[in-house]
This record gives structure tokens, sequence and C-alpha cells, in this order.
């Protein structure tokens, strides 16, 4: 039998189970707060098994956000510090440039990386600062209950934009990785939605090539993950994920925007 | 305001130089000490406080962020250095070791520097979302700012036989020593009480001094900042003048003179002491 669990493995499995997955040891037993149909909890997932993947939890200081990912430093086995809200890629920047031998990663939703600190995150991009970055574009401020994001879509309803958000008011949404791909600081910039295994999987070969951007000093490394807010948005979950690939992607193209890495075996083979 | 009430909540040590010029606002670049309601009273949200330390020439701007260093490594809070646009462009003689003492480094058992062989992760954070938990986060704050009360710091001068003396700190100190030393070769018994630290405040000396002495005046240049806290401090027990100046406007140290000769003569300034002119 299989068995899928949220658990790490126990030394005594029962006999007849196999374990074919199991929660990375980088990442705690606490129970995951988000919502039903969030992808923040996946990309947790998926940062506790790059973590796990490259040995680097003992070496890591992640930096976390404002938002609903306020509680990730509860989440991971590493080092973290709670940034204010917008704040956390300067807050990398000190502590990267206090011991270059760490690796730093951030994990900022899209109210914190691209409106209160866009000028963070331009700048640490512009200065080249060898950084890695989750950043997870859910269209709206979640925690805070629904307001309009710069990254929210052209008539996308939310709790300042009740009627949808017009661009001759609200302006139009900002493409984060359009707008980093002209700075010369950054070694890798990528976009995916989090809609399916093929999909995740792609994400994870983009969050190696972020992280290989710092520990190759090469500059900054930033995937953007097309998450879902379902409560928020006021979807189901699926009708959430159906909204990404439909809506989301045709404003917001997935794909390999900067890649100034040395090819790789894996990313040559196109591997997972 | 923000990131400093943030380092206060997670228990940061750190030093921060606010060099002080006119405001509100771009204000202007011209010397002022207007800011030390925002250096003394927290400034950001939250109930916390930093260390403030004022010196008042330029070896004090040499030897008190070493000073500073060491105490926000020994509180785990932040520093402040409030100086002025005077002392932060005069030049003037200073002694400076020949050999610069080695950095102590205070160990850091709490810090977020990568875990390395450390059994458990560290976190530094200022998010108590328990009201009880914060509570009980607040109160080792509060511990923390009564330990701080020993580092308290002043500077008494032509005190011992005074009958009236001038409170000021930074540069309205050195303009306050030209005036007691003008009134005391008028024959006027006049001493100058000189914080250095401002943040914890030497309310107990100021409160002993103002029980032995008929008056002060204190000199800032700002519309009447830490006179709230000598008027705390002092209680009634001593008649209290204020003397200053706004906008990056130095008095001359005539000015402070005169404003101490009217206390001294027992003729009151007017009773609004924000009155923020002396002239
Ligand atoms: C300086 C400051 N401004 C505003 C807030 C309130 N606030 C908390 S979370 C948040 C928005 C979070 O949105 P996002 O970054 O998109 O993350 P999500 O919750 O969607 O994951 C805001 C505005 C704050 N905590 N600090
Ligand atoms: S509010 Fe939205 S982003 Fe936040 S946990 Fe819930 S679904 Fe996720």
């Amino acid at each position: 039998m299989v068995s899928i669990t949220d658990q790490k493995p126990e030394p005594a499995q029962q006999d007849n189970f196999e374990c074919v997955h199991h929660r990375p040891d980088s990442m705690t037993d606490k129970q995951l707060h988000y919502c039903p149909g969030c992808t923040h909890g996946l990309i947790h997932q998926l940062v506790g098994q790059m973590l796990d993947e490259f040995n680097l939890v003992k070496q890591t200081v992640a930096i976390c956000p404002v938002g609903c990912a306020v509680f990730a430093y509860e989440y991971f086995e590493c080092d973290s510090i709670e940034a204010s809200h917008g704040r956390a890629l300067a807050v990398a920047t000190a502590v990267k440039r206090s011991d270059p031998s760490r690796f730093v990663f951030t994990y900022q939703g899209d109210g914190d990386l691209a409106a209160i600190g866009m000028a963070e995150t331009i700048h640490a991009a512009a200065r080249g600062e060898s950084l890695t970055v989750f950043f997870v574009n859910n269209g709206t401020y979640g925690m805070t209950g629904g307001q309009m994001a710069p990254t929210s879509l052209i008539g996308q309803h939310t709790t300042t934009t009740p009627s949808g958000r017009d661009p001759a008011i609200a302006g139009r949404p900002i493409g984060v990785c359009e707008l980093l791909s002209s700075l010369g600081g950054v070694a890798y910039l990528a976009r995916v939605p989090m809609t399916s295994p093929k999909n995740v999987n792609t994400a994870k070969r983009y969050m190696r090539n972020a992280i290989r951007a710092q520990i190759e000093r090469r500059g900054l490394g930033l995937v953007e993950f097309l998450s879902t807010c379902p409560v928020q948005w006021h979807m189901a979950p699926v009708a959430a994920m159906k909204y990404v690939d439909e809506k989301v992607i045709g404003v917001f193209p997935p794909g390999e925007f900067v890649n100034r890495l040395e090819p790789s075996e894996s990313s040559k083979e196109g591997g997972n | 305001m923000e990131g400093l009430s943030y380092i206060a909540g997670a228990r940061l040590p750190c030093l921060i130089v606010n060099v002080m010029r006119g405001g509100p606002g771009l204000g202007n670049i011209a010397p002022s000490q207007s800011d030390y309601f925002q250096a003394c009273k927290g400034g950001g949200h939250g109930d916390f406080h930093s260390i403030v330390l004022a010196p008042w020439n330029v070896q004090e701007m040499y030897d008190l962020p070493a000073l500073g260093f060491e105490l926000a490594d020994r509180y785990r809070c932040p520093v402040i250095l409030l100086a002025d646009a005077v002392l932060g462009s005069m030049l003037e003689p200073a002694l400076v070791a020949n050999e610069i003492p080695a950095i102590r480094r205070t160990p850091k058992p709490w810090s977020a520097s990568g875990r390395q062989g450390r059994a458990n992760k560290n976190v530094v954070h200022s998010l108590f979302l328990d009201a009880e938990e914060l509570a009980a986060h607040n109160a080792i704050l509060q511990s923390a700012y009564r330990d701080m009360r020993r580092e308290v710091r002043f500077e008494a001068r032509l005190l011992d036989d005074a009958e009236f003396a001038f409170v000021a700190f930074g540069i309205s100190a050195r303009l306050a020593w030209s005036a007691t030393l003008q009134l005391r070769s008028e024959g006027h018994r006049v001493g100058l009480f000189r914080p250095i630290t401002l943040y914890p405040f030497p309310e107990i000396a100021l409160s002993e001094l103002s029980q032995r002495i008929s008056g002060m005046v204190v000199a800032e240049l700002n519309s009447g900042q830490m006179l709230q806290d000598v008027k705390l401090a002092t209680n009634r027990s001593c008649r209290v003048e204020f003397c200053g100046r706004m906008g990056g406007v130095l008095p001359p140290p005539e000015e402070l003179a005169s404003a101490m000769r009217r206390l001294i003569a027992e003729r009151p300034l007017t009773d609004n002491a924000h009155a923020a002119t002396c002239t």
C-alpha cells in the first residue's frame, strides 16, 4: 500500500505501507495555517524540498514577509528573520553582505514585494545582490481582506475596487518579471503558475536556477509563482486554479525571462 | 520609525546617528534639537525606548559611538546618538587614542545567522499575536528599561555653590556654558547641568539639584521638548524658565545670559514656557 503523509517518516513504518512522499526535513511539523486551495502551502513545500535537495538548511537565513506568510518562520527549520512589510530584500541584503557564506532567501507576496516594497525590490535587483526571491503573486492582499494589489487584473473585483479594477482610476497591473528584466543585476527570472503537477515540476526547475544564481554569486534569482487566493477571490479552489490558467496567465505569461546562469546538466536536459 | 519599532520589538542592538536639522518636513539643514521627542519618547509605535546619547563636542562625537555600541549590546536595544548640524560639521581638536581598542564582540546566541551546528533555529521577530504573550514580551522590554537607569550620565559644571543653573544638552550646552562663564564673571553663582543620556534621563540628579537652587533656565534649539522632562523631574521645587530658538537659529550666548539675568532678578519670563524666543 502507498501512503501520502504530512508527517516526516517515523523510523518504524507500518510494514504494509511504503512512504512515497513526506514533509521535507527542512520543514517543521507545524500544521500550515493557509486556507483550503491556497497555493502558499504548496510553495512552502517546494521551498522545503529545495532546502533539502541543496542541503542548505543549516546555512540558510529565511527572510519572511508581512502578509499571509507572516508565520513562514514557524514552518522552516532554518534561522529566520521577520522583516517589516516590503523590506525583506533590504534585510536580506544586510544579512548576505554581513556573511556571504549564508544562503539567504526572501518569501514575499505581491503586496509586500510589488507595492510597499517595490523600491527595495528594484534596488536589490539593480545592485545585483546574490539573493533568492520566492515571489507569490496572488493578485490581491490576502491577509488584510482582499484589497487590490499592483498585480490585480483589470476588472478584478477586490474590496478596494468593488466594481472591478478600472485602469482609469487604479492603473494597470505591474508585471514584476517584465519590469525587472531590464536590470543587469538580475541573474535569473522566471514565472510559473501553480496549477498542475507539470507546472509544479517546472516551478522546481526554476527554483533550482534561482538558488544557483545565489550560490554561484551571479546576482538576483527570482521565481514568481502565479498563486491562488480562493478566499479573497470568492472562488472554489478548483475554479481558482482554472482562473489562473485561463485569465491570469494571459496577463502574466509564464516562462523564463532572464537566465544568465551557466547551463547545468539538468537544465540542458530540461529535467525537473 | 517603523523600522526602529521593529528593531526595539525584536530586541536588536544597533546604533543610529541623527544629526538634527530644522523641521518639520524638508525644513532646512541648519542646526536644531527638535527631534528630542522623536528620539526620547519612542518615535515608532508600541511601548519602547531607545537609549539616547547627546554629545556636545567633537571629542564626544568620537567617544560616544563606542559606548553606544556597548550599551546597545548590553541591553539589546537601539541606541541613538543625537547630534545637530553644528556638531556634525564643526572642526575642533579631539584626543584620539594611538591604538584603537579592539572591537569587543559580544556573543549573540540569539542571532539568526544560520544554524550551523546549533540544535535549534533562531527566529528574529516582533510578532506576538496572542495578547498575553505580547504583554509578557512588553514586560521583558520594560525590565530592560528599568535596568538601563544605571547608565544615566550627565555633567555638572560649577554647580557646587550654584544658586541658578542652565540645563542644556548638545550644542545648546556649549552656548549655555559660554553664558555661564559670562555670568560668573559678573558675580552670579550660575552653573551648568548637562544631560549626556537623554534617555534614561538624569531625573534624580536633576531633582536633587532643584531642591538646593532657586531656578533653572532650560536652553534648547526647539520649542521646549526636554523642558517637559525637566519639569517632571523638578516637580515645581524651583523655578524653571525656557530659552529656545527654532528653525535652525543659533542664539548668541548673550541671549541665554540675559534670560538667566531676568530669572535671577526674579522677573519671570512669560508664564508660557513654550514661548519660543526669549529676546
Ligand atoms: C507598513 C505596513 N503597512 C500595511 C500593513 C498591513 N498589511 C498586512 S499584510 C498586507 C498585504 C499583504 O499582501 P501580500 O503581500 O500580497 O500577501 P498575501 O497576504 O496576499 O500573501 C498589508 C497591507 C502592515 N502590516 N505594515
Ligand atoms: S487569504 Fe488567500 S492567500 Fe491568504 S491563506 Fe487564504 S487563500 Fe491563501
